[in-house]
């Protein structure tokens, strides 16, 4: 059922042109530069050090890295952080 | 993403968490609605974050859910400058009352000025201006405004023909215009008397010079009254003709007057509306309601603040209303008349001066148009005819 309802919303945005972070319940990630990082629509913070944040996700994690972060905003949906970002990957996604 | 500035006003404070999994307290204040921002990493152990001073207080379930501990680090914000002011509550008092002294301080009488009057005269000025309340030291909002001081003043001092007054910040300042009666010392040259105004000569008192007329005869406008060639053939001379020549004049006058005229009275009743005006904005302090008068007259009354030399956006405003009446009054024809000529009576005893008297008077004819009176008058009035010409290349 659960991949039904996954291969529907795929159809969706693909046919009718609905953006995918809405549909599908993903990670909006927006940079300036290198110097902030905004996610919208985590599921929570699981590592947060000066070198590395870890966000869960829908489906798996971000790891975004770099140094001096300092997270400006949290909200219950989204992130905002500063620091000098080099790196940014996903990791576990089916 | 939103700036808070308003958080400086709710106060906010900047903590330090320790705890093997500080995240965890990270994600119980994102499910529990609890601002947090700006936050670091310290150490291994230990995240440094701001929030509301609020959420501080009440956040022992979580520290204790998540096995961390808390330390505040500062304090920022309004609620903690406030209490550290309270607590040092000598200089609050001291700045209030600071302001307090120079707002009354600015709006005392200082300085009451005289200039142009007399030692007598400033005396007694200063007399009367002390009679009205006006010393050093009275409170200014609390004195006649300089316009009401002028008019009593004057009123009550008859030894000047003017007083100025006015308010330069705290000084009142009177500028006085005394009377003076100089002496009529006019040596005029030689000179003929003449006819200023057709008249028929009733009585002559010739001082000096030499009559060219008689009474009971008819002079027109410009016509030699007097000579001031005295003499007779070579001892002729030339002076300056003196006298007064009284003649019947003719004046004829008109006057209407409206047979039915309304004007407003005040009737006595009055409602005083007190306001603290605030940059423009009237704010009443007392006397609310609706003006319960059908016809009524706002007679409006400032009193404007100052500070050092400056005058404050804040005045205190007195709206005096007075209940007023429409009066109908209304004349007959004949009453009207009547009315008329009593007017032109008075009309004619103004233009005239102390000499001049009113011999006779009569209507001459009477009309009544568009509910006026329109009445004609002839007077014959005696008064001093003379003029004075002067002689030119006499000798």
């Amino acid at each position: 059922m659960a991949r039904l309802k996954q291969k529907v919303k795929k159809w969706m945005t693909r046919s009718l042109e609905l953006p995918a972070d809405v549909v599908m319940d993903l990670p909006r990630i927006t940079m300036i530069g290198h110097l902030h990082i905004y996610i919208e629509n985590h599921k929570g913070v699981k590592k947060f050090t000066n070198e590395e944040l870890r966000l869960n996700l829908q489906q798996g994690e971000v790891l975004i890295t770099g140094k001096d972060f300092v997270l400006k905003t949290i909200l219950p949906e989204e992130i905002l952080v500063e620091g000098k970002i080099i790196d940014v990957r996903y990791i576990n996604i089916s | 993403m939103k700036k808070f500035w308003t958080k400086y006003l709710k106060g906010t404070v900047i903590v330090r968490v320790e705890g093997e999994h500080a995240e965890t307290f990270l994600n119980y204040c994102l499910n529990h609605n609890i601002h947090i921002w700006d936050i670091k990493r310290m150490k291994e152990s230990e995240l440094e974050l701001h929030m509301f001073t609020d959420d501080a207080l009440h956040i022992k379930k979580a520290l204790r859910e998540t096995g961390c501990r808390l330390r505040v680090i500062q304090k920022n914000g309004a609620p903690f400058i406030i209490r550290r002011m309270i607590s040092r509550g000598g200089f609050i008092i001291g700045m209030m009352s600071f302001f307090v002294i120079v707002f009354l301080l600015s709006n005392m009488v200082w300085k009451i000025e005289v200039s142009g009057a007399d030692p007598q005269t400033e005396h007694h000025l200063r007399k009367v201006v002390d009679e009205l309340g006006i010393k050093r030291g009275k409170l200014l909002f609390r004195l006649p405004d300089p316009r009401e001081v002028q008019y009593y003043v004057t009123e009550k001092m008859d030894e000047v023909t003017w007083v100025g007054v006015t308010l330069d910040g705290t000084t009142f300042k009177f500028k006085v215009v005394q009377k003076e009666l100089p002496e009529e010392v006019k040596v005029s040259g030689p000179q003929n008397l003449i006819a200023k105004k057709k008249a028929f000569i009733t009585d002559m008192f010739i001082e000096q010079g030499q009559p060219k007329v008689e009474r009971n005869q008819l002079v027109q406008k410009g016509e030699l009254l007097v000579s001031g060639y005295i003499g007779k053939d070579k001892n002729t001379r030339t002076v300056a003709a003196k006298g007064k020549v009284f003649g019947e004049v003719w004046y004829l006058t008109e006057v209407t007057l409206p047979l039915e005229s309304t004007f407003e009275t005040y009737t006595g009743n009055n409602m005083d509306k007190h306001y603290l005006s605030i940059f423009g904005k009237d704010i009443p302090i007392w006397g609310y309601g609706e003006v319960p008068y059908e016809h009524y007259q706002v007679l409006e009354e400032e009193k404007t603040f100052r500070m050092f030399k400056w005058e404050l956006p804040i005045s205190y405003l007195r709206r005096d209303v007075q209940e007023s009446e429409q009066v109908v009054r209304k004349y007959t024809e004949k009453e009207a008349i009547g009315k008329a000529r009593e007017m032109a009576d008075e009309d004619m005893e103004n233009q005239l001066d102390d000499e001049s008297k009113i011999k006779s008077g009569k209507i001459l004819h009477h009309t009544v148009d568009n509910g006026k009176v329109n009445v004609s008058m002839y007077y014959k009035v005696i008064e001093n005819i003379v003029k004075e010409q002067p002689i030119i290349g006499g000798d």
